[in-house]
């Protein structure tokens, strides 16, 4: 069986009977096939070791709580993704509503004229390969977004999920995610042109 | 005519187009330096933190085995 296959027997609706039952062999599938992918992105979103274990314990506590409830709507790994994301917000107290307005919205205005044209030059790309290749600069700069800038940035650039899934973790509609990925790109962008040496 | 601050607004925030916008994106990108530096530097972004993620957060197999193991000990009757 390709790992496809295993992960559309995930979603019927006897595989969720069957972990709802507590059925071992399913439930040691469902972990080992979700563990370590929900570990990294604990890592991920900035916590360390010892709180990404915790954190993972209880999202997966969290999930065998509300199985019983779970309509085969979404997809597992969605499901596990959106409580991973409840779960790191109420760690980190942070309340992710999308602001109205931000810094980024007018850093970029101002880099465009009256009809929408760049007023400066844009870096050459070779100098910012070099920046972007610097894993210091890629820290640095990750760790100043926001969580749910952080979530949409990875979930969609490094995890390829796609936009339905990403709206589902998130609990965003598609404007709200292109306004997160809008911003999360473009202060990583700026921040990572500030480190470029001159 | 899409400007420059459009096609920056639809690159980064994954905007779907239509076939004829899409291909009015492609030719901006041809013929306007700056936005296709720009598109260069998301393209450099995504690789950039892709390796960033694979190289700072690799996971111990033993210690994952250990976690995977204790939640399924939890979990089980």
């Amino acid at each position: 069986m390709s790992n496809n296959d295993v992960y559309k027997i995930f979603s019927t609706s006897e595989f969720v009977t069957k972990l709802v039952a507590q059925d071992h062999q399913a439930i040691e599938q469902v972990v080992k096939a979700y563990t370590e992918h929900l570990f990294k992105g604990s890592l991920g979103l900035g916590f360390n070791e010892v709180e990404a274990s915790e954190l993972v314990q209880n999202v997966w506590a969290t999930f065998f709580d509300v199985l019983p409830n779970f309509k085969a709507k979404s997809h597992i790994r969605t499901f596990l993704f959106g409580i991973l994301y409840n779960k790191a917000k109420e760690f980190k107290r942070e309340f992710a509503k999308t602001r109205q307005h931000e810094v980024i919205d007018d850093i970029m205005e101002n880099h465009f004229d009256e009809n929408g044209a760049w007023k400066n030059h844009v870096v050459d790309p070779e100098r910012f390969m070099v920046a972007t290749q610097t894993m210091d600069i890629i820290e640095k700069c990750i760790e100043e977004l926001p969580l749910n800038q952080k979530m949409a940035f990875s979930l969609r650039e490094i995890d390829d999920h796609g936009t339905n899934d990403i709206c589902k973790i998130l609990n965003v509609t598609t404007t709200n995610l292109g306004v997160l990925l809008f911003r999360a790109k473009n202060r990583l962008r700026e921040c990572i042109e500030s480190k470029i040496e001159v | 005519m899409l400007s420059c601050k459009e096609i920056t607004r639809i690159l980064s925030s994954d905007e779907e187009l239509r076939l004829i916008k899409r291909t009015e994106l492609r030719m901006h990108l041809l013929m306007c330096e700056h936005c296709s530096n720009y598109n260069k530097h998301l393209k450099q972004m995504k690789e950039g933190f892709k390796k960033f993620f694979k190289k700072k957060y690799e996971v111990k197999p033993d210690e994952l085995t250990k976690l995977e193991e204790s939640i399924i000990k939890k979990h089980t009757r």
